[in-house]
This record gives C-alpha cells, structure tokens and sequence, in this order.
C-alpha cells in the first residue's frame, strides 16, 4: 500500500503518519481534552509554546475551546468525536482514517456532524477515507464513493453516480432502497402510482400504508400471477393529499418516464 | 547467589503465593479498558515504552495500587511456604509470621503477643488502604 508515493506496507504503525479516528472515540480518559490533542506532539517532542498554540487553534476548530480543560467523560459523545478528531489532525497526518465514527452517536448529532466534517474538510485539506454502513451518509460526506461487498469493489465513482447509475445489481439495492415491478427493478420513488380509473399501469390495491414525517411509503399488491410480492411505492405527503387514495383502494402503477429501470 | 534459606528465596516464595492478588487486581481493569487507547496512541506515533507508561499504567494504576496493598497484607501473613525456604534462622530469615510460631513454642507468650499485635496492625492498615483505593469506584 502507497501513500503519498511511498510504501506504507511494512512501516510500523506509528511511522505511518496515518490519523486514526475510531467509532468509540478511544479517548485517553486520564488526560483533559487539551493533553488528549496535544499528544501526538508531546510524542513527537515539539517545543511546548508550539504545542499549546497548536491545542489552541485546532480545539477552535473543532469548537470545543471552551472544554480544553474538562475530562472526555464530562463531553457528550459529539464532543468527544470531535476531540479525537482534533487529536488526529494535530500530527498534520497524510491520510485521515474514520473508522464509523460517528457510529455510537444518535441520528440527529450524526446529521449535524456529518455537515461539519463536510465544512472542515474546506478548511483543512486532507484525504480522508470515512468507513461506514449508513449508505445516507457515504453520498453526503464523500467526493468519492466506493463500494465494498464481501471483501471485493462493486464500485467507485461520484455519489450521483453510485445512485443514478449503478455498475451492479448489489450496488444498485445497496444505495437506496429498491423495488420490483413487473419484469424490472426500480426506486420506490420512481413508482407512480394513479387511482385506477385514472391511470395507466400495473393494477393493484393499496394493502400497506405506512407515513413517517413527511414521507409516506405503500406497498401495492399486483395480481398473483404478475408478481406475488408487492411493489413498494414511496412519495411524499403532499403529493399523496392531492392523489385522494387511501388505504385498500385499487390503484395502478407504473414506472416513471426517468425511472432508472434494471431487468429483474 | 544463594537461594534457599536466605532472604532472594524469601521473596521468591512470597511473589509466588501472592502474584495471583495483583493479578486479580489488575486483568479486569485490564479488559474493560481495552485496548483502543493503546492503538490510538500508536497511530499518533507512541513507541511501546511510550504507551505503556503514558496510556496503559495511568489507566492501571488504582488496580496496580490495590494489588499491591493485598499483596503486602498476603506477605506480610504468609507462613508455610516461607517456613519451607527461609529455614526460620533466628535474626537472619526469620518472619514475623515464624517469629511467634517459635517464641510461642518457646512459651514466650508475652513476646509472641506483641508481635502478633503488629500483624494484625499491619492487617487492618491494609484493609483501610484497599477501602480507600478499591479499584470500581474509580471509573
């Protein structure tokens, strides 16, 4: 393995120059938030003026000035992220590696942090490789993405190219959610879908009626003899009130004319 | 370096009884830290030496502490396995413990009392210091 033209392979860990940020923060628990950034200095034997300078600029940039002082079990579990993130960044790694980081933290933090690591990496520029299994957050963080299935690539490209144009089947279920109609596979999204008298299409009754916040996601069973599992349709609040159907009307779907289509 | 009835053999035979203490003392904490700090530490470039005594002892040492309090309290009482290696030689390898084995036999009961006494000084100093270090309360 290469970084940087040079061949990482056999250096030990700690010649690697590789930031490491782990899902479970790996705090020192001993050590206050400053000692905890300045570490990887006071390793390296930097002078200490430089050092404090240092935990200074990078607790500002990741906002947590104001906690220098406090133990990471004071921190809430945002913070403490961040904290290791700092304490990452302070050796000026060549590659930084998040390993799931945020993980261990609830789906609303995690939003805010996704959009600040994104923020960040206009300010500090450095390759960063972020692991994760929330295929919501590889598109947003990422430039690029790549796709990893049992140990082998199905793809690397650019999000809108993983989601618009998928090189594999298990790419194409993998990001975003994925349904079957008739003979090919498409986004619930991608499903419109008519009372009956209106439109054109498979016909079907509405037999599942599920809404979460502003979405809501159906499921409409064809005749046995189309297909015997149903189609998952998937469209928002708004668009459901102006339709007028409810729960076991006889509806028909059909695929929308931009739908990305795969044969079954 | 002779071993057997003399004062290495003493301590040999007492590191081997009461080992187990420091290490019951210690494996858990041991386990529950983990060792994601440790590896944290190496990838922001500390040697081993530098891990163990920047990451690993700190996160120990209330543990290291306790085991060694109930490791004193253990050598400090141990009896049999000291008999055996120091040979008891009045003055030279002789333990308290031995020492009011012989001045008892020796009808010496006033003597053997006082320093009994001290054992059991030592014991309960021991017991107060663990109360105070006892490893869980620390976290």
């Amino acid at each position: 393995m290469q970084i940087d033209g040079s061949d990482v392979t056999v250096l030990p860990a700690q010649k690697r120059s590789i930031g490491f940020v782990f899902q479970h923060y790996a705090a020192f628990k001993h050590m206050s938030v400053a000692r905890n950034v300045a570490f990887g200095l006071e390793i390296r034997k930097v002078p200490k003026a430089r050092i404090r300078a240092r935990v200074d600029e990078l607790l500002q940039l990741v906002q947590l000035s104001q906690h220098g002082h406090k133990l990471p079990s004071q921190l809430s579990g945002g913070q403490r992220q961040r904290m290791a993130l700092a304490r990452a960044l302070a050796i000026d790694p060549t590659v930084l590696l998040l390993d799931e980081p945020f993980g261990a933290l609830d789906a609303k933090v995690r939003r805010e942090l996704r959009d600040w690591l994104r923020r960040l990496h206009e300010d500090v520029h450095v390759t960063s490789v972020f692991v994760t299994h929330d295929q919501e957050e590889a598109l947003e963080v990422a430039d690029t993405v790549v796709v990893v299935n049992e140990g082998r690539i199905e793809q690397v490209g650019t999000p809108d190219e993983i989601y618009d144009s998928p090189a594999t089947d298990f790419v194409f279920q993998f990001i975003g959610e994925a349904t079957r109609l008739g003979p090919v596979q498409l986004r619930p999204h991608d499903v419109v879908i008519r009372p009956e008298a209106e439109g054109d299409g498979w016909a079907g009754r509405i037999t599942r009626w599920n809404r979460i916040g502003f979405e809501v996601r159906l499921e409409v069973t064809l005749d046995a003899s189309v297909q015997p599992g149903p189609v998952q349709v998937q469209l928002t609040r708004t668009e459901m009130q102006g339709l007028g159907i409810g729960l076991g009307d006889a509806v028909r779907v059909a695929a929308h004319l931009n739908a990305e289509l795969r044969p079954v | 370096m002779r071993i057997i009835f003399s004062f290495p053999g003493i301590v040999l035979a007492v590191t081997f009884v009461s080992l187990p203490l420091v290490l019951r003392a210690v494996v858990p904490v041991l386990r529950e830290i983990g060792v994601e700090q440790e590896t944290a530490a190496q990838s922001l470039g500390a040697s081993g030496r530098q891990v163990l005594v920047r990451i690993t002892l700190p996160a120990i040492k209330w543990a290291v502490a306790y085991g060694m309090v109930l490791t004193l309290a253990r050598a400090v009482g141990e009896f049999g396995a000291v008999l055996i290696v120091s040979g008891g030689i009045v003055n030279q390898t002789e333990t308290a413990t031995i020492a009011v084995q012989r001045l008892h036999q020796g009808f010496e009961t006033g003597q053997a009392y006082a320093v009994g006494f001290l054992l059991a000084l030592v014991a309960v100093a021991a017991l107060g210091i663990v109360t105070i270090l006892r490893p869980h309360e620390r976290h």
